[in-house]
């Protein structure tokens, strides 16, 4: 089988490499490239999957996955350069070996294919950058911007400044009452809660339709939309409350963004630990607050809920789960970790290589690691069609991350998705609700881009894709929502 | 179940709004069809405008504008294509324009002074108010009845630069404000149509060609007409001459020519038509026009002001309902006073300052002078010393007086 990114070669160029090539067979976890091997030969993946593989520090981890028709090597072979990864098979794999003599010989002796192989190896290379560059979700990576001049003064609502002021004053007297012990530590955090929970509710009532219409009516001549109107009311309440709001640890992360998206694996440990930290005094108490919110509590139902349901997949034979946007991989490693689990294996795929490590030295805790390939990489497609490869899946899920995914992205999500099960396998994944009572909390004042989808919305989606639908239910903490959909 | 139901024509479909369309027919023929397609339509040159100023960051549509209105467009350097092709169509003088006519026009307002305030406020207002859909915008604001003084002086101030000599000339403050005002209706518009609470199907666009063109005869041929009523009078020459200003303020404002007025006589038919069309005043209107009743409480202190207040409170309702007609001020709530008693001499009084005015040499210029003043004085002390902003401009269907 000549390789799709070979196609510039032509039959007879191909005929011969093959006649000139080693044909070998690996098994599972067979190394057919070692990481800084001095190797310059080419490698063609005629059947079965590879893992190209990175060591950190002793852990491995997976930087992409091969399937049939693919080539390795390229890079060392182009660059004279010692292997840059591993390439281990990810079960049963046979794979044709070009040693780097064989190659300078086809390259003296056929007229014209040296271009045509050094432009192939050229546009398998020019894709994998490509597949590497594209996140296609558009919360990734993105720039905060300055939060000033969307409105003008007159544009503000009236009461507004009263009722932040009122909040801020409030939590002075918590503050300071604290400082002086005159209140015991359950009713500053009740009052605390409380005054958090104004935040959010000065944010429902000053984000109304009808108020927003009127504080852009105020000043017309400032040619205002009223989303530029709701990110000025946004802002203002943000900047009013930062400096309490972000003595929480939790609430703070959230909004830093440290590893440069939302949900990463720390400040989903953080939920799931669920101890409240921060700094002075109210930090913990605004911490504590927020752990309750709906938003923390959907990501701890929703994860339990999630890792149920794998549970309840678990068969007599093997299973293969994959997890998107893994993080803390938490659902597998308590899933593989747990009794039921069997033989069981699992593909932790995310971005993030620190969450990826942090995971597989947990799982080297456990007792687990080989069971589980921890794979660097973006989990949706982008959209010139490059994408992950994974054998045949039993169930591929997610927790939040398909809010952070416009419509677009999600389809080619759930499509991807669809192609790596295997029949009768399982998609999970769960999305924040329309309505949830968090949404402003989290666009205006940690500054996140997320869809919420409603009931409808979320089982359009999966009628549009290979699906066809899904079977969606709503969480216990009301935020969340959770679909649950089978290849037939 | 009606005969001629709104998407009936040919035409784009037309919203619920658009009611009574059977005795409509009876009344007017084919004009309904015609006037249908001024409730889904809204001012393209405007509302592209206003898009692209939202897409500026804060500030520069406004210094754009402003430039452009006092220095010409050819002071903008590269001008977007939407500001360069309203500034066409504003500096383009249709042929039809009578400078002369429109200071003539503007010196018969002004001339009345409190007259032609009580005529906006007692009549054009009103009748204004009856509107269902006309008032949503101000519903949509959730503070229906707390700008109606506010309102009024702004609408009174909009009238009286107009009215200045050379105000609707290419430099002039009526010109200007004009022009500011159309934005904002292209900026309500915009900002209304963004909200999910606006419902397209029952209410059409926000501040359609109708609505712009039933303000427009509120401020022409229904003063004209309840001043009649006061005992004004007017030449055929004057009263042509203020149907003149306000259907070039027309088409200042974006009206379309097709919905501008040149005559008495079809002001009247628009209006009308205006007024079968639109369904009875809603709990809204009446809210709105208890709260204009009620601007002379607004300015008073003291215990004996505020009894004078209400005195001037009962003046006004007996008066709008003089102007208005029982029949619409009962669908308003406005209560019957016994002020019909006291219009007769003041009517009585009017006619003779009017003959006094019209015979005696001078007066004319007097009258214009000090009826000029007082519009001045008023707004002067409506604003009390706050810029002019309109917050939200009148966008009334107005209605023929009966």
């Amino acid at each position: 089988m000549k390789p799709d990114l070979l196609s510039l070669l032509t039959d007879e160029d191909w005929r011969l490499m093959t006649e000139r090539a080693t044909r070998r067979n690996f098994e599972k976890d067979g190394m057919a490239l070692r990481e800084g091997a001095e190797s310059r030969s080419l490698f063609f993946l005629q059947s079965g999957y590879v893992q190209v593989v990175r060591d950190f520090h002793g852990l491995r981890l997976t930087v992409a996955r091969l399937g049939p028709g693919e080539v390795f090597g390229e890079m060392s072979f182009l660059e004279r350069a010692p292997a840059m990864a591993s390439i281990v098979a990810d079960g049963p794999a046979q794979v044709l070996i070009l040693s780097e003599q064989e190659i300078e010989s086809l390259l003296n002796s056929v007229p014209g294919l040296a271009s045509r192989l050094y432009q192939s190896l050229a546009v398998t290379l020019s894709r994998r950058l490509r597949r590497s560059g594209d996140t296609g979700n558009e919360s990734i990576g993105s720039t905060r911007t300055a939060r000033t001049g969307f409105t003008t003064e007159r544009q503000l609502p009236p009461g507004l400044a009263q009722a932040v002021d009122g909040i801020k004053q409030g939590l002075q007297q918590i503050e300071l009452q604290l400082r002086n012990r005159s209140l015991p530590p359950e009713q500053a955090a009740a009052a605390v809660a409380g005054a958090c929970d104004q935040v959010c509710a000065t944010l429902e009532r000053f984000m109304r339709d009808e108020v927003v219409v009127d504080a852009g009516m105020a000043d017309l001549l400032a040619f205002r939309d009223a989303g530029a109107v709701r990110a000025g009311i946004g802002a203002y309440i943000f900047r009013e409350t930062f400096s309490v709001l972000m003595s929480s640890a939790l609430v703070a992360r959230a909004f830093a963004m440290p590893r440069g998206f939302p949900d990463d694996w720390e400040t989903i440990a953080a939920i799931h630990l669920d101890e409240p930290t921060g700094d002075g005094q109210l930090g913990p108490l605004v911490d504590r607050w927020f752990l309750q919110r709906p938003l923390c509590r959907a990501r701890r139902t929703s994860t339990a809920a999630v890792g149920k349901l794998l549970t309840s997949l678990l068969g007599d034979d093997p299973a293969a789960f994959t997890c998107l946007a893994a993080g803390s991989c938490h659902e597998i490693l308590e899933l593989l970790g747990g009794t039921q689990a069997g033989g069981a294996t699992a593909t932790c795929i995310d971005l993030d290589a620190g969450a990826l490590l942090a995971a597989a030295e947990r799982a080297e805790d456990l007792g687990i690691s080989d069971r589980i390939t921890f794979q660097l990489g973006n989990v949706v497609p982008a959209d010139n069609g490059e994408q992950l490869l994974l054998p045949p899946q039993h169930a591929i899920f997610a927790v939040g991350l398909f809010e952070y995914l416009g419509d677009e992205a999600a389809l080619r999500l759930l499509d991807w998705t669809h192609r790596q099960l295997q029949p009768g396998g399982t998609a999970i994944f769960t999305n924040l609700v329309e309505g949830n009572p968090d949404a402003l909390f989290m666009e205006y004042l940690l500054e996140r881009k997320v869809h919420h989808r409603s009931v409808e919305a979320f089982t359009e989606l999966f009628r549009r894709s290979s699906f066809g639908g899904a079977t969606i239910t709503a969480d216990a903490s009301g935020a969340d929502l959770l679909a649950r959909a089978r290849k037939n | 179940m009606s005969a001629i139901a709104p998407g009936r024509s040919t035409g784009p479909q037309l919203p619920a709004r658009y009611t009574n369309l059977d005795s409509a027919h009876s009344a007017h023929g084919s004009r309904i069809h015609a006037f249908g397609p001024a409730l889904v339509q809204g001012d393209p040159l405007a509302d592209d405008l206003v898009e692209y100023f939202a897409s500026r960051p804060l500030g520069g549509g406004r210094k754009q504008l402003e430039q452009a209105l006092d220095h010409g467009i050819e002071s903008v350097r590269n001008p977007h294509p939407t500001l360069a092709a309203l500034f066409a169509q504003l500096d383009h003088v249709p042929l039809w324009v009578d400078f002369d006519q429109l200071d003539l026009g503007g010196s018969v307002y002004l001339r009345l002074g409190p007259l032609g305030q009580l005529a906006l406020g007692c009549a054009a207002l009103p009748l204004a108010y009856g509107s269902p859909v006309g008032v949503v915008p101000l519903v949509f604001t959730g503070r229906l009845t707390q700008r109606a003084f506010r309102r009024l002086i702004e609408t009174t101030h909009f009238v009286y630069v107009t009215c200045k000599p050379g105000g609707l000339r290419r430099h002039g403050e009526g010109f200007k404000t004009t022009v500011r005002v159309r934005l904002m209706h292209a900026q309500i518009r915009r900002l209304l149509r963004q909200s999910p609470k606006w419902d397209m199907q029952a209410w059409g666009v926000p501040i359609p060609q109708a609505d712009l063109a039933g303000t427009n005869l509120s401020f022409s041929v229904v003063v004209l007409e309840s001043l009649r009523r006061l005992g004004c009078s007017f030449s055929s020459r004057e009263s042509e001459a203020v149907m003149h200003l306000w259907r070039y303020s027309g088409y200042l404002i974006g009206l379309e020519p097709q919905f501008t007025c040149a005559t008495e006589a079809e002001a009247l038919r628009m209006g009308d038509l205006i007024a079968m069309t639109q369904g009875p005043p809603s709990g809204d209107c009446v809210a709105l026009t208890q709260a204009l009743m009620n601007v002379t409480m607004h300015m008073a202190q003291t215990p004996a002001q505020r009894k004078a207040a209400q005195q001037w409170r009962k003046f006004l309702n007996g008066l709008t309902r003089y102007f208005i007609g029982a029949e619409r001020a009962d669908a308003l709530q406005l209560p019957k006073t016994r002020l019909r008693f006291a219009l007769y001499p003041m009517r009585l009084t009017v006619m003779l300052c009017e003959t006094l005015r019209r015979t005696v040499p001078g007066v004319n210029t007097l009258a214009v002078r000090i009826g000029s003043k007082t519009w001045g004085k008023s707004i002067e002390i409506g604003l009390a010393g706050v810029k002019v902003s309109y917050e939200l401009p009148e966008h009334p269907a107005a209605r023929s007086t009966h």
